[in-house]
């Protein structure tokens, strides 16, 4: 009596305790993290805003939702927001107080997509590569 | 003598027209959707890096949203969001382009007031006629837009599979936040 209680009592705990993980997987889990993954493309702010000023489309099934580092002179920063050589705006994924304005700067990130209204390029999730 | 004062009226002119087709935009415009149903869990995603531009002398009123920059709870519906709804890697964003109606920059003040805005809104590459209400108010040299918006996702061609469809609002409160600054 007293080992059935037992058996009961883990199975029900493991049961428990894999609900709860995968509960956490699918609220949680599979988030992307671009520092382990490859670079797919490494272009200049300035040749990634011709290819997309000259046919959005194409470039968006070239670019979109990939990882491509980019490179170029920072113009502005505002807190989480860079932006390279006027045109490629990179959010940060974490405040990095080391980049400053007009340095020349590699930073690797998502993109998001193309802003036709200002004519400008985003990206997320940005950090500095090396 | 003459040419002088023709010189200077001519530079007045300028000025005055730079001055009155001013822009103002913001590329930090927040776009809030919210789709939950009561005693279900709660779908809803933020955009915080909405573009606006305002128009001071023709009253045009446009916004942009990215839609893979909509940030959810939880990564698996955020991923859903954008690969069976939005199908964002077709249609990469959701836009709209209108009129404020009545709009006078000398009127607003730090209190609300609220205008119709009409003008087309395009979402999953579908683009309608809409007519809503903007509030607008003045911060210093800021303009404050917000408008609240409804949508039905099937007037947008976005297809929500029968089995979820009792957890997904028919109709999905689309809220926006904009502060305008001249660039």
């Amino acid at each position: 009596m007293k080992k059935i209680n037992k058996i009961i009592l883990i199975a029900l705990l493991v049961i428990g305790l894999l609900g709860i993980s995968s509960y956490y997987y699918v609220m949680y889990g599979g988030a992307r993290n671009l520092s382990n993954e490859d670079t797919a493309f490494t272009v200049t702010a300035k040749s990634i805003s011709n290819e997309f000023a000259a046919n959005v489309e194409i470039s968006n099934k070239k670019y979109l939702e990939k990882a491509i580092a980019i490179k170029g002179t920072i113009t502005k920063v505002a807190g989480n927001e860079v932006i390279i050589d006027d045109y490629v705006i990179c959010n940060l994924k974490e405040l990095d107080p080391s980049i400053l304005k007009n340095q020349v700067i590699t930073l690797k990130g998502r993109v998001v997509g193309y802003d036709d209204l200002i004519g400008e390029l985003k990206l997320d999730q940005c950090f500095k590569a090396f | 003598m003459k040419t002088n004062k023709l010189i200077i009226a001519t530079i007045c002119l300028l000025a005055g027209n730079i001055i009155f087709s001013q822009k103002l935009m913001t590329r930090k415009g927040e776009v809030k959707f919210e789709a939950s149903m009561a005693a279900f869990e709660e779908i809803a995603g933020t955009n915080n890096t909405a573009s606006c531009i305002l128009d001071e002398s023709t009253a045009d009123f446009a916004a942009l949203v990215l839609i893979k920059a909509f940030k959810f709870k939880s990564p698996l519906m955020e991923e859903h969001f954008n690969e069976n709804y939005m199908e964002s890697s077709k249609f990469p964003k959701a836009s709209f382009k209108g009129k404020i109606a009545g709009f006078d920059v000398k009127k607003l003040s730090v209190t609300k007031s609220t205008y119709d805005l009409e003008g087309d809104i395009t979402i999953h590459g579908v683009t309608k006629k809409i007519k809503t209400k903007l509030n607008l108010s003045q911060n210093g040299d800021k303009i404050i837009a917000t408008s609240v918006i409804f949508v039905k996702p099937q007037d947008y061609k976005i297809e929500i599979p029968n089995l979820v469809k009792d957890k997904i609002a028919e109709n999905v409160k689309i809220s926006m936040s904009f502060t305008l600054e001249a660039n």
